[in-house]
C-alpha cells in the first residue's frame, strides 16, 4: 500500500494546494508514481473532466503529479450556493443540501466514499498527498472537514501544517493550532512550512527558532510568494500548458532549495 | 515618559490578529459610535507602515485610515493622530515622517536595524498625551499582530502604544478564513503577562452569520482566556467598496448619486450602525471606565 501524507493549513487559503502541487511534482521527479487526494469539502473552483468534476486545485495536482485525473482524486465535495449546496458525488451532481441535511444524510456515505477511494489509490501509487481542508485545530470542534479528520484518525497519516505568513499573525496562528489538539494529534504533525513569506529570510530566523521551542515541532522551510504562478487563478484564467509546466518546475525547485525534503521522506518511511 | 496630564481621556484599543482583519474599519466605525454618544472622539495610530496618505489640513502627512477616522468622528485630522509614519518609496526604501513631515529616509534593513526606539516613544507619547487633552475619547488602532516574536521589541505600535496609554484592547479576529480561534488563542498564548492584562475581549470580524459555529468558538476560546467574546461583526464592505458601488448605481439613478456623494457621512453612520448592533457596547463601555452613551443611540440611518 502507497504511503499517505497529509498537508493541512493555518486558514483557509493558507496555501495547502500550492504546496500539494510542489510536493506532488517534486515526488514524481524522484522516481515515485504520486497521486493527490483532494480532502477538502468546501469547493470554490471545479474542473470539469470527462468523468465528471473535480476541485480546480486537484486538477493541478494531478498535472504537476504527471497523471489524467481520475475520479478517486477527489470523490466528493460540496460546491457553495448562497445559503445551500451542490453535493458532488464522484464527478456528479446529485443533490441541494443545507449543511445540516448532508451531515445527517450523506456524512456516513460520504466517509465510505473517500475511504475507496484512497484505498484505491494508494493500491496503485507508491504515494498518496492528501489536501487537507480547515484549521486543524479548529476542526474537531466544528466537525466540518470530516474527511479530512476521518483520514487523520484513521490513517494516523504524517502531516505538513502549511503556516500563511502574508498578512502577519503566522506565529500566533501555528501556536494557537497547537494549543488546540490534543497531544495524539499533535504526534502526526511532523513539521511546518511557512508559506508566502516576502521579506529578509535572516530577519525571521530568530522568530522560528523560538517558535521551535514553543510548539516543540521543527520549522521544515520557508516558502516565499509564488504570484508569479500562474495557478492559484480562477479556472477561467486557465494558463497555457507550458506554462504550467514551467510553475510545477518552479515549485518543485523552490520545495527542494527551501525545505528539508530528507525530513519529509523520514516522516514517510 | 509619565508626561499626562491629570485629566485623561478614557481609551480604547483596537489590535488584530493579522493585517487585513478589518482594525481600521472597525475603528472607523468606534469614532462614529462614541461620536453619536455625545463624546468628543479623536483616532490615533501611533506607528504606521502605508503608501496611501492622507493630507492635514496644516499640509502633514498621516495614514489614511487615521483621516477617514477623524472624518467619522466629524473632527480635523491632525498630525497627532498618526505621529509615525513609515512610507515605502523605492524598493527597498523608506522614508520616516514624523509628525506629518519627512524625517529622514532610509534603506529597509537599516530602518529594521536602528535603534531609535526611546525617540519613536518619546514621540507616541507626547501626540498620545496631546488627544488625551483634547477629547474625552481617544480610538486607538494598533499595526499588523502584537505577537510578531521576531519583532516584539521593535514593535512600538500595538503593545507598548497600549500601556503607555493603559488602554483595554479589543484583538479582532477574522472569522473567514477557519483560523479565528487559532490565531485569537494563539495571540493570546504568546503574549506575555503583562500584555495579556491589557487585553479586555476579543472580536470576531467578516463573521458568515453561523451562530452555531459562532458559540462553539467562543466558549473555547473563553474557556482557555476567561475572556469573553465581545461580538461578531459580519461581513461588511469597506468604505472605498462602498463608493464603488455608488459609482455602479451611477446610470440607473443619476442625481441620487450626486446626493450620496454630497452625504459621505452616510457611509460612516451605516458602518457603525452595523458595527454598533453586532457588539456588546455596555461591556466596552465598562471597560473603558464609562457609564454608557451620553445621549440616546440610533440607529442612524433607515434601512
Amino acid at each position: 500500500m502507497g504511503a499517505v501524507l497529509m498537508v493541512e493549513g493555518t486558514s483557509q487559503g493558507a496555501g495547502t494546494s500550492l504546496v500539494c502541487a510542489a510536493l506532488c511534482r517534486y515526488f514524481r521527479q524522484a522516481g515515485y508514481s504520486v497521486a493527490p487526494f483532494g480532502a477538502k469539502m468546501l469547493v470554490k473552483n471545479m474542473w470539469a473532466q470527462d468523468f465528471g468534476f473535480l476541485g480546480w486545485e486537484q486538477f493541478l495536482q494531478a498535472e504537476a503529479a504527471c497523471l489524467n485525473p481520475t475520479v478517486n482524486l477527489h470523490p466528493v465535495f460540496l460546491l457553495q450556493k448562497n445559503h445551500s449546496y451542490d453535493l458532488y458525488w464522484q464527478g456528479k451532481i446529485v443533490a441541494q443540501v443545507t449543511w445540516h441535511e448532508f451531515q445527517h444524510a450523506f456524512a456516513p456515505k460520504t466517509l465510505a466514499l473517500a475511504r475507496e477511494s484512497l484505498e484505491a489509490l494508494r493500491r496503485s501509487y507508491d504515494l498518496v498527498i492528501v489536501d487537507g481542508g480547515g484549521n486543524p485545530g479548529e476542526n474537531k470542534l466544528l466537525q466540518q472537514e470530516i474527511i479530512t479528520l476521518d483520514i487523520k484518525e484513521k490513517l494516523k497519516a504524517p502531516t505538513l501544517l502549511v503556516a500563511d505568513i502574508e498578512w502577519g499573525g503566522m506565529f500566533a496562528s501555528v501556536m494557537g493550532t497547537f494549543a488546540l489538539l490534543a497531544e495524539a494529534e499533535k504526534a502526526h504533525i511532523g513539521g511546518i512550512i511557512v508559506n508566502r513569506f516576502r521579506g529578509r529570510q535572516e530577519n525571521l530566523l530568530p522568530g522560528l527558532e523560538m517558535l521551535e521551542e514553543l510548539v516543540q515541532k521543527p520549522v521544515l522551510g520557508v516558502l516565499g510568494y509564488y504570484h508569479q504562478v500562474p495557478l492559484a487563478t480562477a479556472p477561467a484564467q486557465l494558463a497555457a500548458h507550458k506554462e504550467r509546466e514551467a510553475a510545477y518546475q518552479l515549485l518543485s525547485s523552490a520545495l527542494q532549495e527551501q525545505v528539508d525534503l530528507s525530513f519529509v521522506m523520514q516522516l514517510l518511511t | 515618559m509619565e508626561r499626562f496630564p491629570k485629566k485623561q481621556a478614557a481609551v480604547i484599543m483596537i489590535q488584530g490578529t493579522a493585517s487585513h482583519v478589518g482594525k481600521s474599519m472597525i475603528a472607523t466605525a468606534f469614532c462614529r459610535i462614541f461620536t453619536r454618544h455625545g463624546y468628543r472622539t479623536a483616532p490615533f495610530k501611533s506607528w504606521n507602515m502605508s503608501v496611501n496618505t492622507y493630507l492635514t489640513a496644516d499640509g502633514g502627512e498621516i495614514g489614511v485610515g487615521q483621516g477617514q477616522q477623524a472624518e467619522a468622528a466629524r473632527i480635523k485630522a491632525t498630525v497627532e493622530m498618526n505621529p509615525l509614519l513609515i512610507k515605502p518609496v523605492a524598493p527597498g526604501q523608506v522614508q520616516v515622517i514624523v509628525r506629518g513631515r519627512p524625517y529622514k529616509s532610509v534603506d529597509t534593513a537599516v530602518y529594521a536595524k536602528e535603534k531609535q526606539h526611546d525617540f519613536y516613544l518619546q514621540v507616541i507619547a507626547e501626540s498620545l498625551a496631546r488627544l488625551c487633552w483634547e477629547y474625552e475619547i481617544v480610538v486607538i488602532e494598533g499595526a499588523g499582530s502584537p505577537a510578531e516574536i521576531n519583532l516584539q521589541e521593535q514593535d512600538v505600535a500595538n503593545m507598548q502604544t497600549a500601556h503607555l496609554a493603559k488602554a483595554p484592547v479589543l484583538l479582532v479576529g477574522d472569522f473567514s478564513r477557519n483560523g479565528a480561534l487559532a490565531g485569537t488563542l494563539g495571540t493570546y498564548l504568546l503574549l506575555p503577562p503583562k500584555d495579556r492584562a491589557l487585553l479586555g475581549g476579543f472580536l470576531f470580524n467578516k463573521f458568515d452569520g453561523e451562530e452555531a459555529k459562532l458559540q462553539l468558538l467562543a466558549k473555547v476560546l473563553t474557556a482557555e482566556t476567561k475572556l469573553p467574546v465581545l461580538g461578531a461583526i459580519p461581513y461588511l464592505k469597506d468604505l472605498t467598496l462602498a463608493e464603488e458601488d455608488v459609482a455602479k448605481e451611477k446610470a440607473l439613478r443619476g442625481e441620487e448619486v450626486a446626493e450620496k456623494k454630497a452625504d459621505s457621512g452616510r457611509q460612516y453612520d451605516l458602518l457603525a450602525d452595523a458595527v454598533e448592533k453586532a457588539l456588546e457596547m455596555p461591556q466596552i463601555y465598562h471597560l473603558m471606565g464609562l457609564a454608557g452613551p451620553r445621549k440616546e443611540s440610533g440607529p442612524w440611518v433607515q434601512s
